[in-house]
């Protein structure tokens, strides 16, 4: 078990790097001046361009540059950026925190719910609430997510006043701490009923697939033969076989995740990484969007990670480097 | 004097299937009883509707696409309705299925299996104790509570699948083919093993196989299924000794590999066929002997001239007697 | 083996009514990409007109947007882009993940190990941020769209390819065929993948569907070209003007859903038929 885990440790390294030397060869390979990469176009003081210049080496070989570069990544060093006067990482950090008051509250209520529609849909096979949950699962995985916020905006904040279209919390303050969470609920709902709406149909997907097939193994007939209730059958057999698909879909598909977060935000203008990427988007400001591509590549990685080690320690088959089942 | 009722007796079973639009009968008309102690067998080849039998007894067809459609089934001489089928799980009848690697729960140890049969049937039992009691009993060393069934070789396996079902106290073993996954050697342990707990602890058990060879051993009663119905039962030293339903006849022919006077293999001509509703004996079609009534009409069962307990399904049978 | 097996397969999907849905609605989606745009340029609906942000009327079918023009006439005329970036977009990829997963799961050893390390990396990159980095840095361009999805979706193509050859590589026909002296070449490319493709090809209409959401994506965070009509561009459009002119927004997106949905229920019927799953346990 170790071994393994080690392992994947291991190898997730080699691949940061590799994602680090991808934005080198970003800046350098897209045509321009690779200035413009690492400074943006928003108006800089020449004094920085200059500094820029020396530490990222641009008037040295490339093998230097490269050096250079990943020197100063590593370092924490991604940049400036002007347009929100705030060194990039510092700046990048901060909106991720927002982002995940939006993402993780809507991956947890999506992850329940495509769980709990799966099971509807394995209980009741072949019945209108499988075919049901089969469609809206389709859709959903059809349907692009901004949009999808557009949508929920023109029913819910244009057509009836109920829900506020924008932000996350009331200009005029709800208060702070815990007296600003119904404000915030209340700005949570429809971005986060976006995000849950679109991932659950993911979880979903999956969740009905692997529920049916755990339905159908073998060692169900025998539990249920030793006298057990259908409940406890379900609870202790059926499901924790069926949730490793789930918690795999979920976890190696963390960069979806993000990314339809990211989309939602631009759409409700919530003050995260997706208001931070738009507008750095309008603002030609490259660092922050470097800033935000290692940062989200990270943390793919780093979820990627975290899922081959929660199967080591759920399924024991893998923990023996047992292959096959 | 009162004899004891049966532990299980299953009068006229019909169990169904729904294929689309078509119904198919994969138990047709069985009857069998089960005393207690008793070993019973049940041969037939692959579509025989032996397995789904067992299942049927415990209500463990799939829902939805199997029913039992005609017929009782009485446990201790209480009649049991469908629906309360479930109720003999475990406490009346325990089952131990053919192929132990896919019949356990992956993510559960061996130990944590049988210990739920114990804590389901035993309340009240110490319930580690009673684990390494049945871990004993099937001559499994107590460490094994802890391995999971990866870890395991398939005789393990088979003998953690027996204490599963051990645990529950059952009054009646099934064992739906338990060795043919197995290999050799292995098949020989098992069925000892079989042998000897159901002998001491005064079970009854119901032996599904298709191998001849294996219920021989093993029962001390046997019936043959074909298509869904019985076609002949009795004893086994009498059945094998001296066949009377053409289709045992054949099945003792290939398994001894019988030659005929030109030197090749007696076989049973043609194959089970489709399986559809048909008209008369099951096996009219595959039969030698079959006259015009055999295939027009379904032979009850008869007894064998001075054998009461001995019936055949067949028309062609000499020494036949009504029932 | 590969004819019979593929052909009951096209029995099997033939017989699925989804499979007539989803791929008569693709058919006419061609059909619209190949001949609605010239149908619409004589048009008046086509221009530039007066009646600026008006709903969806008797007139106007649609609604019109910001500078009078048709909705109905751009979502026409986006159906195109949307095609052409989904279609070849999906096709690079498979083309590619299809070329490196064979080889990965053929030769084994360190080239395996290699190539799949190499598509993890490309796995692991948001394929969003990063195609939208790209566009911001090197300017939009309709086949800098296709490249950027083409090779971030190629992995997942590879990686069904590479199972699908490491199971064909050990059924016993390869045995066969060596024995008869072909070479390692020949056997992988003219025996092994004909046997393997199949659920690529199911994947193939799914990355389709990928493709066009990213090329939406990309035109609603205003990173394709403006002159290029584009049903991202429409959102992009619809957000600017989503308290006074829904129809904007909502048109788009449905037509984006419906082509979406459809790929991905025709990839769901190419999937069912190759794999038709066993019914109810008989016992």
């Amino acid at each position: 078990m170790v071994r393994f885990a080690a392992s994947r440790l291991v190898w997730a390294v080699p691949i940061i790097l590799v994602v680090l030397i991808a934005s080198f060869v970003l800046t350098h390979v897209v045509p321009g001046d690779p200035i413009t990469a690492l400074v943006g176009e928003y108006p800089a003081p020449p004094e920085y361009v200059e500094k820029v210049r020396r530490s990222f080496g641009l008037d040295d070989s490339l093998a230097m540059q490269l050096w250079l570069h990943l020197a100063n990544l590593l370092r924490g060093d991604l940049g400036f950026s002007f347009a929100n006067r705030q060194p990039v990482l510092a700046l990048v950090l901060d909106r991720a925190g927002k982002t995940l008051l939006l993402m993780v509250p809507a991956l947890i209520a999506s992850s329940l719910l495509g769980i709990g529609l799966g099971m509807l849909a394995a209980s009741r096979r072949g019945g209108t609430a499988d075919a049901a949950v089969s469609a809206l699962s389709l859709v959903g995985y059809s349907v692009p997510v901004f949009w999808l916020g557009q949508v929920l905006i023109i029913l819910f904040a244009v057509t009836v006043h109920w829900l506020p279209a924008q932000g996350m919390l009331s200009v005029r303050g709800g208060g702070s701490g815990l007296s600003a969470l119904p404000d915030f609920f209340l700005h949570w709902l429809l971005p986060g009923s976006a995000t849950t709406l679109f991932y659950a149909a993911v979880v979903a997907r999956v969740a009905r697939a692997s529920l049916r097939e755990a339905l159908n193994q073998d060692f169900v007939i025998t539990a249920q033969a030793k006298g057990l209730s259908d409940r406890e059958v379900l609870w202790k057999h059926v499901l924790p076989n069926a949730l490793m698909p789930v918690i795999s879909v979920i976890g190696y598909n963390f960069g979806n995740a993000i990314t339809g977060t990211i989309m939602v935000e631009a759409v409700f203008g919530w003050p995260g990484i997706g208001g931070l990427f738009l507008g750095s988007i309008a603002s030609r400001d490259y660092p922050v969007l470097q800033g935000i591509f290692l940062l989200t590549s990270v943390i793919v990685i780093l979820a990627n990670l975290a899922t081959d080690l929660l199967y080591v320690v759920i399924d024991p088959r893998v923990r023996h480097g047992y292959i096959g089942r | 004097m009162t004899a004891l009722a049966p532990v299980l007796e299953v009068a006229d079973l019909r169990v169904a299937f729904r294929s689309g639009i078509d119904t198919i009968a994969a138990v047709d008309g069985v009857s069998l009883a089960i005393r207690a102690g008793e070993t019973v067998g049940i041969v037939g080849e692959s579509g025989s509707g032996k397995s789904t039998l067992a299942r049927a007894l415990i209500g463990l067809l799939p829902k939805g696409a199997a029913a039992i459609t005609r017929g009782d089934i009485r446990a201790n001489g209480v009649p049991v309705p469908q629906t309360a089928l479930a109720r003999l799980r475990g406490r009346v009848i325990a089952m131990v299925f053919q192929d132990p690697l896919s019949y356990l729960n992956p993510l559960m140890t061996a130990g944590r299996q049988i210990a739920e049969s114990v804590r389901r049937h035993d309340p009240g039992a110490a319930v580690t104790a009673r684990v390494e009691e049945l871990l004993a009993a099937v001559k499994l060393p107590a460490a094994a509570r802890s391995f999971y069934p990866h870890e395991l070789s398939g005789g393990m396996r088979q003998r953690v699948l027996l204490a599963i079902a051990l645990g529950c106290r059952p009054q009646l073993l099934v064992a739906d083919e338990p060795t043919t996954a197995l290999d050799a050697t292995t098949q020989e342990e098992i069925l000892a093993l079989i042998r000897e707990v159901v002998g001491s602890l005064g079970m009854a058990l119901l032996l599904i196989s298709h191998d001849l060879a294996v219920v021989s051993t093993m029962c001390e009663r046997v019936h043959v299924m074909y298509r869904g119905r019985l076609v002949e039962s009795g004893a086994a030293a009498r059945i094998f000794a001296a066949p009377r339903h053409p289709y045992t006849r054949g099945l003792l022919n290939a398994a001894r590999a019988a030659r005929d006077e030109n030197g090749r293999f007696v076989v049973i001509e043609g194959d089970a066929g489709a399986p559809v509703e048909r008209a008369g004996c099951p096996f009219a079609i595959r039969c030698d002997d079959a006259s015009e009534r055999c295939r027009a009409e379904a032979p009850p069962a008869f007894s064998v001239a001075d054998f009461a307990d001995h019936s055949v399904h067949c028309w062609r049978v000499e020494d036949r007697v009504d029932a | 083996m590969a004819i019979s097996a593929g052909s009951r397969a096209w029995q099997r999907l033939k017989r699925n009514p989804l499979a007539w849905v989803s791929g008569g609605f693709i058919l006419l989606l061609v059909v619209i990409a190949a001949i609605g745009p010239s149908l619409l340029q004589d048009t008046t609906q086509s221009q530039i007109s007066n009646d600026l942000l008006s709903g969806p009327s008797r007139t106007t079918l649609l609604g019109t947007d910001e500078l009078g023009r048709s909705i109905l006439t751009q979502l026409v005329y986006g159906v195109r882009t949307s095609l052409l970036v989904g279609v070849l977009a999906a096709a690079s990829a498979t083309l590619f993940g299809t070329a490196i997963g064979a080889i990965a799961g053929f030769s084994g050893g360190a080239i395996d190990l290699v190539l799949m390390r190499i598509a993890e990396v490309f796995q692991v990159m948001p394929t969003f941020i990063l195609g939208a980095v790209i566009v911001a840095l090197a300017g939009p361009g309709v086949f800098r769209v296709v490249v950027v999805i083409a090779l971030l979706a190629w992995p997942q193509t590879a990686r069904v390819m590479r199972g699908e050859v490491l199971r064909v590589k050990s059924l016993e026909f390869v045995a066969a065929v060596r024995c008869l002296g072909m070479r390692e070449s020949a056997i992988l490319w003219s025996e092994i993948v004909p046997n393997a493709i199949a659920p690529v090809i199911a994947l193939g209409t799914l990355v389709i569907g990928q493709a066009i959401l990213l090329e939406a994506a990309l035109g609603f965070f205003g990173l394709t070209t403006p002159d290029v009509a584009s049903w991202g561009l429409l959102l992009n459009d619809g957000q600017r003007f989503i308290r006074q002119a829904w129809w904007i927004s909502v048109f788009p997106g449905l037509a984006i859903l419906a082509t979406v949905l459809a790929f991905n229920l025709f990839g769901d019927c190419i999937g069912a038929a190759l794999n038709p799953r066993a019914k109810e346990r008989a016992a």
